[in-house]
């Protein structure tokens, strides 16, 4: 079994306004921190055009991690290809691949903000009939053969990439999946790693998993490429009371962020408790990982027994972070919850 | 005068994705070590395409860079800005500003490989065009808080009153987006470009020079220039004398401005040295520049008439004494030398980095 670390950002929120350099320079920090407490990946995310910064392009930062570390894998979690040329997209992948000596893994989504879309003039309602394309045209790029491509979005001729990823034929492919069924299927289809986001329900994530893997399977895809990754917001501590807390202090503010900005939650009535009793509140709280180290285990087995999956992502970065706060979380991940797991599969 | 290092497209592949972990390799802790040594830039030269090139990627190496080093400021060299959304280039600098804290620099250029745009499908023909618009853009994206654009080739957002024939009809402020933009006061009629880089007003902007077109689309711009690799001491002389002169008729001042040039540089013992060890790789470079006519003029590739209009190989007197020449003729106040070629082992290149370290930088800088 694997753990990623995840996911970063660098955004800088109204409720918790930051540096955006000093957000820069304690990504690498970090980065460096898990590798050395046992974590075999460590993922940032992407947006583009928003208020508080976030990060618009996810692969010199990893660039920045990979010449300061030698072992962790670095991942894009998830880099919008809806939003991207495939052609330069396959370039940059494949020298960052090269640079890190092989230790890029990608996470792909479509993207879905209308902001995004707008900004780079692209239509939105495209973005899932780009995205496999642009999947497409990166695969013909890294085989290093010559290639030409002629698809609704995309043309080129006789084109050669050099230098070509390192791994061979390419990175390990995930795709961030949403909620839905026909989602699950296209993942499927496509023979791509499953990775589900942080609030579904087990049911969901139980549900889906099982669309994804019937939809790959009958597209003939080899076993090893079936493969799913649970995603889960985790606040761990030596007591369940300091767990709690860390949510409350930690968490918590992330969504409230996000949720009254997506104005899911009136801001006027926006006192923590109203929104605790709020539907999409309320499911990201039960579906967080908030505990000790032995709870957390038991929550992951539990999952486990439902969906069988090889790779968890803690996000463990939340909003407003303390560094010795969340470097004592990563340890405590890293010394109890890893160990646990090396060697099951 | 400042020193800094140049690699460009003749960091040659062919060798394969292994070869090249040790190309880049050797080229970032060649970076590395100028950074402890005292060099004061770093430039990429970017290009896309070009058989056996492996530098599509500067972005990439860049930010490698900016984690790795303290001091080096750290940019691309003639990106051709016309081959993507220009708002992308405005993100890229901005995030290798922040993770370098400040010592970012864009390089620019309109770029001049048909290979390039056919594979990005651009139109060749409409490179000047585009690569002026995007500067614009990219000038207005780093000084605005938002805004909205509406170009020739660039419309930002794609859908408002003031640039669509149809403007937007939900999209793109809906629900849940729209507070967003409003709980940071933004007018949601616009976006910005973030995040903001650290540099204030924004990284500088060095546009590539070849001719005296880009001399005057960098003087409209109040951009410096960065004359061409491949040109002669004589032809770089002549392009600052046009930008002097365009800076004084568009009322621009000089004061402050970076006068950059990349010269081919190998630093050594005596210049006996410098010459068997670097001579031969530089001259094969330009004789396939010579053969692609990019020297101009017919100029043929012979070693001496190289080293007489271009190349700069000597001790390090030698070295300093070409640069003073440079600094009187054309005002330079930066020379950026590329000490590696296909051909210049590693270890050679250490001994002529730290050479130059030892004996030139600290002459030029007094």
């Amino acid at each position: 079994m694997e753990f990623w670390l995840g996911l970063y950002g660098m955004q800088s929120p109204r409720v918790h306004p930051r540096s955006w350099a000093g957000l820069y320079d304690e990504v690498v920090e970090h980065a460096v921190f898990a590798e050395e407490v046992g974590f075999d990946s460590f993922w940032l995310t992407e947006h583009h055009f928003w208020y508080d910064g976030y990060c618009p392009n996810l692969l010199p930062v990893l660039a920045a991690i990979a010449r300061r570390t030698s072992r962790i894998g670095i991942g894009t979690g998830c880099s919008l290809l809806g939003l991207h040329d495939p052609l330069r997209d396959a370039e940059d992948k494949a020298s960052l691949d090269v640079l890190s000596n092989g230790r890029l893994l990608l996470g792909l989504a479509p993207g879905y903000r209308p902001e995004e879309f707008e900004g780079l003039d692209i239509e939105k309602k495209t973005r899932g009939r780009r995205f496999y394309e642009a999947v497409d045209v990166m695969k013909k790029a890294w085989t290093g053969e010559v290639f030409s491509h002629h698809g609704e979005f995309f043309h080129y001729d006789d084109l050669r990439l050099e230098p070509v990823p390192l791994q061979r034929p390419h990175p390990p492919i995930w795709v961030g999946a949403n909620r839905t069924r026909l989602q699950a299927t296209n993942i499927g289809k496509a023979g791509l790693g499953f990775w589900e986001g942080p609030s579904m329900s087990l049911e969901l994530f139980t549900r889906n998993a099982g669309i994804y893997k019937e939809a790959a399977r009958a597209a003939g895809h080899p076993e090893s490429a079936i493969k799913c990754g649970l995603f889960r917001d985790v606040c761990i501590a030596e007591t369940q009371e300091e767990a709690l807390r860390i949510m409350d202090e930690d968490l918590l503010p992330m969504y409230e962020e996000q949720y009254v900005a997506y104005g899911y939650v009136p801001e006027a009535t926006g006192s923590r408790r109203e929104m605790l009793a709020h539907p999409v509140f309320r499911e990201i709280v039960e579906a967080s990982f908030v505990g000790t180290p032995d709870q957390i285990i038991r929550k992951i087995e539990r999952y486990r027994e439902a969906v069988h999956f090889d790779h968890f992502m803690p996000r463990i970065m939340h909003i407003s972070q303390k560094k010795d706060r969340l470097f004592r979380q990563m340890e405590l991940f890293a010394e109890h919850v890893i160990p646990h797991f090396r060697g099951a599969s | 005068m400042r020193s800094g290092l140049y690699y460009g497209w003749e960091l040659t592949g062919g060798g394969g994705s292994p070869a090249a972990v040790d190309l880049y390799g050797e080229m970032l802790e060649q970076i590395e070590l100028a950074d402890h040594l005292g060099f004061d830039t770093a430039l990429i030269g970017e290009s896309h395409f070009v058989d056996g090139d492996l530098t599509g990627s500067v972005v990439d190496l860049l930010g490698a860079l900016a984690g790795s080093t303290r001091f080096i400021r750290l940019g691309s060299a003639g990106r051709a800005l016309a081959l993507q959304h220009p708002a992308r280039a405005a993100e890229d600098f901005a995030v290798i500003d922040l993770l370098s804290n400040g010592r970012a620099i864009l390089g620019v250029g309109a770029g001049h490989s048909e290979a390039a745009f056919a594979a990005f499908g651009v139109p060749f023909d409409e490179r000047r065009a585009r690569f002026e618009e995007a500067l614009d853009f990219i000038a207005h994206a780093w000084t605005s808080d938002a805004f909205s654009y509406g170009g020739r080739f660039t419309r930002f957002p794609g859908k408002t009153p003031e640039n669509a024939e149809t403007p937007f009809a939900h999209e793109p402020y809906e629900k849940p987006f729209r507070l967003q933009w409003e709980r940071a006061g933004l007018e949601p009629k616009h976006l910005a470009v973030t995040p903001r880089p650290v540099q204030i007003p924004h990284p500088p902007i060095w546009v590539e020079a070849q001719g005296e077109d880009d001399v005057a689309l960098a003087v409209r711009h109040g951009h410096a220039i960065l004359p061409a690799p491949a040109l002669s001491d004589a032809e770089v002389v002549g392009l600052y004398r046009a930008y002097t002169a365009g800076m004084a008729a568009a009322g621009r001042s000089l004061t402050g401005v970076e006068r950059p040039v990349i010269r081919e540089v190998f630093c050594a013992e005596t210049q006996a040295e410098a010459v068997a060890i670097a001579g031969e790789p530089l001259r094969a470079v330009y004789a396939q520049h010579a053969a692609a006519d990019a020297l101009g003029n017919g100029a043929d590739a012979s070693l001496d008439r190289l080293m007489a209009e271009r190349f700069v190989l000597g001790d390090p007197d030698q070295v300093f004494e070409r640069f003073k020449t440079l600094q009187q003729e054309a005002g330079i106040n930066h020379v950026i030398c590329r000490f590696r070629v296909p051909g210049i082992e590693h270890e050679a290149v250490v001994r002529s980095l730290r050479l130059y370290a030892g004996e030139v930088i600290t002459r030029l800088r007094s």
